[in-house]
């Protein structure tokens, strides 16, 4: 496996997408996350605006949701781009039909783009949670003061209610570690994705439609499912199986914080693996079922 | 001599198109062997099939008498088509991953760039050398592995004088190592230079192959020409003659079996032809492969 990473960082180190999608998901990530809330959390220019920043980590949990929530929509919008033209350029360039000319078995060559997304999943994972053990660190002893601005603030506009839970407590500094393993899964989901539609349709853009019409899709299959009244398998469908792992969260905990947010769900988690499989084996079926031009 | 290659019935569909149809061929250890063919009458399909980068419809084949191919696969340097690279790499780095791949010491890498004389670009990207310096590149890599057998397809295609002569005698000195080397091209002058034995191929099907020695001589084309009455319509009725041409000044007979001058004019004579034009025409490769063909 060793060879066939080194030899996939020759392939892709020089490619200048690669390194700006790199650099913006590495840059990105850290203001976001740590940057933007300590600049926010005591406000603006002294007026309190610390409840208006969206991802202002309130306890130990929030921060790893936010820290792995953000990191997925990064992932799914720059590394996943990595691996598609990466791949695309590939068949672009006919370097898939070199490799194995070369000395590649089919098999070989499969092996090395999984392990490659596999290698790029850990790594993320790891620069995510370096990311969130920093934001929780530093939050856990720079709180914001939320309380009192957040009851006047929601009392102004009349939208509290009595399930809101208002965070006052920071809690333990691994709470809701578990989002970072949602956070592995999920990412390696999203790139199993992109190689079997890049292997599938083979150019750049059409990869990127499909990658995104597959969500479409999905959304399509799951509206038809709901109305003819099979609304318990709509979260077992492999997009909404992903989205579940990193959960969407309502807007108003942007405003209140985030309270019991739920943790990860390991049957959902079981799920998603079962679907990185199966992509993986269907990947593999259109690979060795086409010739390689 | 060892058998490197046999191909038994193989056959590639593209829907109701076939590409290559029915094709079976032995290839021995040493031979410089070219597959020779119009377009489109499957020569890269072919090749992409031996080099398992397509798929075959039906039949098989076996290098070094062995059929599973991912064995035998490193033994094989190929060029498919052009030289393809990773544009944006040096030439060593290009290299380095084939080597890589191929599982060869990267020690090769500077003795099969001097061998193709491209050591002194070797830091320079791929997507900076001529057409010319990208086909010795891509030999060298099929050189990398120091291989027993090299596939190359069409070689010096888009070459200039200069550079088909380069390749043609790069080719000529491996031949000389004792490689076996497989070469399909459109320059039939080429294929006659490098090659001891030929496969010729129109619609995916074999329609000759040997030696191109038996393929040229195994049928003796002359110029003839008599005053006789009625001459042309006797040459119809000649058992011996196959097929005749009239070349306006003479006309070209070919003759089944291999009989000389002498035996052409006593055949003539002995049914009262007095033959006052008679030289033996020589064939080049590309008469008789367009012969074939047509």
């Amino acid at each position: 496996m060793k060879k066939y990473l080194q030899i996939e960082y020759m392939k892709i180190k020089g490619n200048t997408s690669f390194k700006v999608f790199t650099l913006l998901f590495l840059i990105l990530m850290p203001i976001i996350i740590i940057v933007l809330p300590s600049y926010f959390k005591d406000g603006i220019f002294g007026f309190g605006m610390n409840d208006s920043y969206p991802f202002m980590p309130r306890s130990a949990s929030s921060t790893w949701y936010y820290t792995t929530y953000i990191a997925s929509w990064f992932s799914f919008y720059l590394l996943s781009f990595i691996i598609i033209f990466h791949i695309t350029n590939e068949y672009a360039a006919k370097t898939v039909r070199q490799n194995i000319i070369d000395g590649y078995s089919k098999l070989d060559y499969l092996k090395s783009k999984i392990g490659m997304v596999v290698f790029m999943a850990s790594t993320a994972t790891l620069y995510v949670f370096i990311i969130g053990l920093i934001a929780a660190l530093y939050f856990q002893n720079n709180q914001p003061d939320t309380s009192t601005q957040l009851v006047d603030f929601a009392d102004l506009f009349g939208i509290v209610s009595s399930d809101m839970a208002i965070v006052t407590e920071f809690g333990g500094m691994f709470d809701g570690i578990l989002f970072i393993l949602g956070y592995f899964i999920q990412v390696l989901a999203y790139f199993t994705v992109a190689v079997l539609v890049s292997m599938l349709v083979r150019k750049g853009a059409l990869a990127v439609l499909l990658f995104f019409g597959i969500f479409f899709i999905n959304m399509i299959l799951s509206g038809v499912l709901s109305m003819q009244g099979f609304e318990n398998i709509i979260d077992y469908l492999p997009m909404n199986s992903f989205s579940a792992l990193l959960p969407n969260f309502e807007f108003k905990f942007l405003i209140f914080g985030l309270g019991e947010m739920e943790t990860l769900s390991l049957i959902n988690a079981v799920i998603s693996v079962a679907y990185i499989v199966f992509f993986i084996f269907l990947t593999k079926v259109i690979f060795y079922k086409r010739d390689v031009v | 001599m060892s058998e490197i290659l046999e191909i038994k019935n193989l056959s590639k569909k593209y829907g109701s198109f076939t590409a290559v149809d029915n094709l079976s061929l032995k290839i021995n250890s040493g031979e410089v062997f070219g597959i020779l063919g119009p377009n489109g009458s499957g020569k890269t399909t072919t090749l992409g099939m031996l080099l398992g980068v397509i798929n075959e419809t039906s039949g098989s084949y076996s290098w070094f008498g062995k059929t599973d191919f991912e064995n035998c696969r490193k033994q094989i340097g190929s060029i498919l088509e052009h030289p393809i690279f990773y544009p944006e790499l040096t030439a060593y780095r290009n290299l380095e991953i084939a080597a890589m791949i191929k599982g060869c010491d990267k020690n090769r890498i500077d003795i099969v760039l001097e061998r193709v004389g491209l050591l002194n670009r070797k830091m320079s990207n791929f997507n900076t050398y001529s057409l010319g310096m990208k086909q010795r590149l891509a030999l060298a890599s099929a050189l990398l592995s120091n291989p027993d057998v090299l596939v190359l397809d069409e070689p010096t295609n888009g070459l200039d004088p200069e550079g088909i002569n380069y390749m043609r005698e790069l080719i000529l000195s491996i031949a000389a190592e004792g490689k076996t080397i497989i070469i399909s091209s459109h320059l039939l002058d080429e294929i006659q230079k490098m090659c001891s034995h030929v496969a010729i191929l129109k619609n995916g099907r074999l329609i000759k192959t040997g030696s191109i020695a038996s393929i040229l001589s195994d049928k003796k084309h002359f110029e003839i020409n008599s005053d006789t009455e009625g001459f042309e319509a006797k040459l119809a009725i000649l058992p011996f003659i196959t097929s005749f041409t009239n070349e306006s000044s003479y006309y070209l007979i070919t003759c089944d079996e291999s009989i000389n001058l002498e035996e052409v004019n006593k055949k003539f004579f002995e049914i009262d032809i007095i033959l006052n034009h008679l030289i033996l025409h020589k064939e080049s490769l590309e008469t008789e492969f367009l012969n074939l063909v047509q």
